[in-house]
């Protein structure tokens, strides 16, 4: 063969396969808006909505939420979802299990709608039968959540990672992009991620091993920093931002842990030692006279109040451990906190008693009014114990509210509020056990909580097929501005600032 | 001439080649492959594909998955990776005549041997240069040179989002075809331009679509493991073209054998000369460990007893197999002494890192019934690894969740593995047991539950390796293979004492004693605690105490040799004569 047919042979081939490329698009576009014929022949009435994942029945949602997507889980050749809003027009959607919302129609639906319901009727096709399942609604709420959603990526798993990263998750799409991700950092760990009232442009987090140190970012400016003292058991460990930006307290552990032999179980996180301290973001000193350091207690999971006067903190009488690890139980409690000089003032007030139960994680709503925390049976780390669940005090009157619709008989732990104190994103394992999932939920004006639901991903089937868990879901108001390469230079240019101990 | 009408040399030597690398890799790689497809995860989704699209380097990715799935069937690797050479070699063949280089098929497929040399986890790079020979063909067929530029252009772009670091390859590929061809200053500029493009390319999706760390967006992160450096030898088989070519190039001119009958004697006897060397000699290390690890994920641990009894043991983790197979398939107490025997290193790895060694650590944790360590292991081997995937051992994770009754947990590496069309029959068979009565009526889950711990405690097996398994024994005395391994511990280390408190147990259940145990309790009532009353009490059979018996008389007279020939698998031959192993 000589070689000017081997090229011709070769130009026919090229040719021929832009032409099948060009044709398969073609069909694509031709024929993938082509719908069914309709729910024309319904046979079968279901006097009960089906059952959807997410779970979207009965939920409130925020007006400026990504587009709903859902999957119906039940076997079907095709499905109609039919919405209706009291505002806005009627929109059908097929497809073979999926609905996928159009971006402009989800808009003009939730935008219309604020402060009413959607109607949801579904129907599916299974041979030439049409079933039609009773409708369901979703409330719209008119009160917005904050913008963006910014959580740590981890496989659950006990001591070994390996891809880990911070991503910030716009909640108003599906768009997620990396805040920061560890095989751009020699592959360390990168943890604790926390933001000052919400703002974006005010974080910090660590990381540990290669490139090891705690991070703040202020001002577009990355500070390195390592936070290990002469005055303290380590570096800092789990942080919350004073509203001022002045001051950061976080807790100093020691962490241990290990894993349970028993199938009731699987892996135990406790502190051989722990503080509570404050550091100075200004001075970039840790402030033994804002600190909490004993020896006869352990204390951990700090946070301030809104108005900056309060510490809130957990804490239990030492014990020996690992043998008690199952008998040490935190009180909820607090003490006064002077920004000006730096102090915090004695006594202690206890909120909540550590009488049969442990408690941990306070956060505070950012209008000053409720204390939600976690409650699990001991310890202070509750990930993996399936009892723990989502506790919340009215702070008016210290009374408790009735948190029983947001929790699951999984594990509901770590918690997070919208700036209008409207909304909490919390971690939950309620759909396997095993990986942590956000969940988004209302908390009306009395502190009753609505339903609550999943974050919505474009492709529902996202979260069977993800082998990451949802770690520290922390809401933000905005996107956070500097780029995952900038931290990556700080991280492996800039050498450690330490701090002092004053 | 006369041969010609046949078959062409070039064609010829190139059907060789490629039946030598299938040779190659089936004698001395097969199981390396098939152990390696494990960490290999194919999904029929559609979200795969596109998160596979999602990074650059991805569809090659995508195909070498693809393709992987041929690994566990016989002959799979070796016909995919022979194929694959094959297609290289041909390909490079038709591209140096395009150069101008009037080279034989021999020259051609001498960079391919550096495969051979360089075995790589993966067939990524394979199929990575394999797109870039093809593109280099469909380049250096276009005659116009201004559609050959524009081809090159889309190329390079295309090459490097599908399959980088083929942009790289294909810039040199692109670069030395344009400067071999013509001597020409525009054709000089469009190779620089080439190379320009190609380096730029990464740093520009870096900047646009990708977030990535700079290895990454130059090599992908399929190559090798992100984790560690990047291996010479990628750089040593992708250069080696390009340099091939630049070399044949510079002796175009030069025949070193005139006549075509010697050509072809040359050419294939050294062929044949170089294949055979590299198969008897290119041998894989670990190939016993690979074979064994390869019958245990299929059950064939009767497989793994044969090949040791006719190959002996050669390394710690074919000898951890080879302690599960007898465990399996109930003999281990009475091989356990026909084989070297390490300690506690010969049962389970020591706090295991390593992919075989996770793997390991997760059978033994099952097979003794500690099924929370089982599930670990499992776990950490999942994440550890290269891509984040090993159906195998989510097999493992599967069966685990459904022994402690975690059913979503379960379902959720189903719906995974169903995922894949290797192992979407096994998933699919395994979702009626989601629910809880038709799992509990499964008798292997009944039989795994019933020796569920009972008692927590927070040792972990491979570190803590006797007391762990104390524990299991004292919660479930039935537990065959745990009291087994905890026997097999205690007399591979000769602690006799501790032996004996668990024989009195036994006794007290009125179990038979396999020989191993007669043999230990004949040694320690002889060496230890001289006591014919309390060693009548124990059901030690005549022939076990008569044998003990000759060997006493004749352990110190007969020559060492003819005594480890009649005793060499009795327990007092191992206490007497073979050094106890450290402990760990």
């Amino acid at each position: 063969m000589d070689n000017t047919k081997k090229r011709k042979i070769v130009r026919n081939f090229v040719i021929g396969y832009l032409m099948i490329q060009a044709l398969a698009i073609a069909v694509y576009l031709g024929f993938g808006p082509l719908h069914p014929e309709g729910v024309t022949n319904v046979t079968n009435e279901c006097t009960s909505p089906p059952p959807i994942f997410p779970d979207y029945k009965g939920t409130t949602i925020p007006y400026n939420i990504a587009p709903l997507n859902f999957r119906i889980n039940v076997p079907a050749d095709e499905c109609y979802a039919r919405i209706e809003g009291s505002e806005s027009g009627i929109l059908e959607y097929y497809g073979t299990s999926t609905i996928r919302f159009k971006r402009k129609d989800w808009v003009r639906l939730t935008r219309a709608n604020r402060g009413k319901a959607f109607r949801v009727t579904i129907a599916t096709k299974m041979g030439d039968e049409w079933t039609r399942w009773a409708p369901f609604s979703i409330y719209i709420s008119d009160q917005p959540i904050d913008s963006h959603l910014v959580y740590r990526l981890i496989e659950p798993g006990y001591e070994k990672w390996h891809i880990v990263g911070i991503y910030q998750r716009n909640l108003e799409s599906f768009d997620e992009q990396p805040i920061i991700r560890n095989d751009m950092t020699g592959y360390n760990c990168i943890n604790c991620h926390s933001f000052c009232m919400g703002d974006p442009g005010q974080m910090l987090f660590h990381m540990r091993a290669a490139n090891g140190g705690t991070y703040i970012v202020q001002d577009m400016k990355i500070s390195k920093l390592s936070t290990k003292t002469d005055g303290t058991i380590s570096n800092m460990t789990y942080p919350f931002w004073h509203p001022s930006g002045r001051y950061i307290t976080t807790s100093v552990n020691d962490i241990k842990q290990f894993f349970h032999s028993v199938k009731e179980k699987k892996m135990e996180v406790f502190d051989l030692e722990s503080d509570v301290v404050v550091y100075d973001v200004k001075n970039k000193e840790i402030l033994s006279k804002a600190s909490l350091i004993t020896k006869e207690a352990f204390e951990t999971f700090p946070a301030f109040s809104p108005d900056g006067k309060w510490l809130y903190f957990c804490t239990a009488p030492a014990r020996k451990m690992p043998d008690n690890y199952d008998k040490v139980r935190y009180n909820l409690c607090r003490v006064a906190f002077d920004p000006d000089r730096g102090e915090v003032g004695l006594p202690i007030d206890t909120l909540v008693h550590a009488d049969s139960l442990s408690y941990t994680f306070p956060r505070i709503s950012p209008d000053g009014r409720f204390l939600m925390y976690t409650e699990t049976a001991y310890g202070q780390f509750p990930v993996w114990h399936p009892d723990a669940e989502i506790r919340m005090m009215d702070l008016k009157d210290r009374t408790a509210v009735d948190m029983s619709v947001l929790n699951s008989p999984d594990t509901d732990s770590y918690h997070s509020w919208s700036s209008n104190s409207d909304w909490i994103v919390f971690s939950s394992r309620r759909d396997n056990g095993l990986y942590t999932l956000p969940y988004i939920c209302h908390i009306g004006e009395d502190g009753k909580p609505s339903k609550p639901f999943l974050l919505p991903q474009e492709d529902p089937d996202k979260y069977d097929y993800q082998l990451y868990s949802y770690n520290i879901p922390e809401l933000a108001k905005g996107k956070v501005g500097i780029s995952p390469y900038e931290i990556q230079q700080a991280a492996t240019k800039n050498k450690p600032e330490q701090v002092r101990f004053k | 001439m006369k041969y010609g009408r046949f078959v062409n040399n070039n064609t010829l030597i190139l059907f060789l080649f490629i039946v030598g690398s299938f040779l190659f890799v089936e004698l001395n790689f097969r199981y390396w492959y098939r152990f390696l497809e494990q960490y290999m995860m194919f999904q029929t989704t559609g979200s795969y594909f596109q998160d596979r699209l999602a990074e650059p380097g991805g569809l090659n990715e995508y195909v070498t998955e693809f393709f992987s799935l041929a690994f566990i069937r016989p002959y799979g690797a070796s016909v995919v990776i022979a194929l694959l050479l094959g297609l290289i070699s041909g390909c490079f063949f038709l591209y140096l005549k395009a150069c101008g280089v009037q080279a034989s098929m021999l020259a051609a497929i001498l960079p391919s041997f550096l495969i051979w040399i360089y075995p790589q986890e993966s067939i990524a790079l394979l199929v990575m240069l394999a797109f870039v020979q093809v593109l280099a063909c469909v380049y250096t067929s276009v005659e116009r040179d201004w559609a050959r530029y524009l081809l090159g252009f889309l190329f390079l772009g295309a090459s490097y989002f599908f399959a980088a670091p083929a942009n790289l390859l294909l810039a040199l590929w692109i670069a030395v075809y344009e400067c071999l061809v013509k001597e020409d200053k525009t054709r000089f500029g469009v190779a620089l331009i080439a190379i320009a493009w190609a380096g730029l390319l990464p740093l520009i999706a870096m900047r646009t679509v990708y977030i990535l760390p700079m290895r990454e967006a130059f090599f992908s992160k399929h190559l090798c493991h992100p984790e560690y450096p990047i291996s010479v030898s990628l750089g040593y088989i992708a250069l080696a073209y390009p340099l091939t070519a630049f070399g044949l190039y510079c002796v175009r001119n030069r025949v070193f054998i005139r006549r075509e009958s010697w050509k072809r004697i040359v050419s294939c006897a050294f062929l044949l000369i170089v294949m055979v060397a590299g198969i008897l000699y290119k041998k894989d290390p670990m190939e016993q460990a690979y074979r064994y690890d390869y019958h245990a994920r299929r059950g064939e641990w009767q497989e793994i007893v044969s090949h040791a009894r006719t190959h002996s043991v050669r390394d710690m983790d074919a000898l951890i197999y080879l302690n599960l197979a007898l465990s399996k398939t109930g003999r281990f107490t009475s091989d356990l002494m026909r084989f070297p025997q390490i300690g506690e290193g010969g049962f389970i790895p020591h706090d295991p890192k390593s992919r075989m060694g996770l793997i390991e650590a997760s059978e033994v944790a099952w097979q003794v019934g500690q099924v929370n360590a089982a599930q670990r292991f499992a776990f950490v081997g999942v994440l550890s690894s290269q891509r984040c995937v090993q159906p195998r051992l989510m097999k493992r994770l599967v069966e685990t969740y459904l022994v402690t009754g975690e059913y979503r947990a379960a379902e959720k590496y189903i719906k995974i593995l169903e995922s894949n069309p290797h192992y979407r029959d096994w998933a699919t068979a395994q979702r009626p047991l989601l629910d809880s009565v038709a799992c509990a009526s499964v008798d292997w889950i009944a039989a795994k539950r019933a020796m569920l711990p009972i008692t927590d405690n927070p040792l972990d097996l491979t570190k803590a390796f006797p007391n762990a398994l104390a524990f299991l024994i004292d919660d479930h005395a039935d537990n065959r293979p745990a009291f087994e391994y905890g026997m097999g511990y205690l007399l591979v280390y000769k602690d006799l004492m501790a032996f004996m408190h668990y024989m009195e147990r036994m006794k007290e259940r009125g179990e038979a004693f396999p020989v191993l145990y007669q043999e230990a309790i004949c040694l320690f009532f002889s060496a230890v605690q001289k006591d014919p009353e309390a060693f009548r009490s124990f059901p030690v059979s005549p022939e076990v105490r008569n044998r003990f018996l000759r060997f006493m008389k004749v352990a110190r007279s007969m020559p060492p040799a003819a005594l480890r020939q009649q005793f060499g698998d009795t327990y007092y031959y191992y206490a007497q004569f073979i050094p106890t192993p450290k402990r760990q």
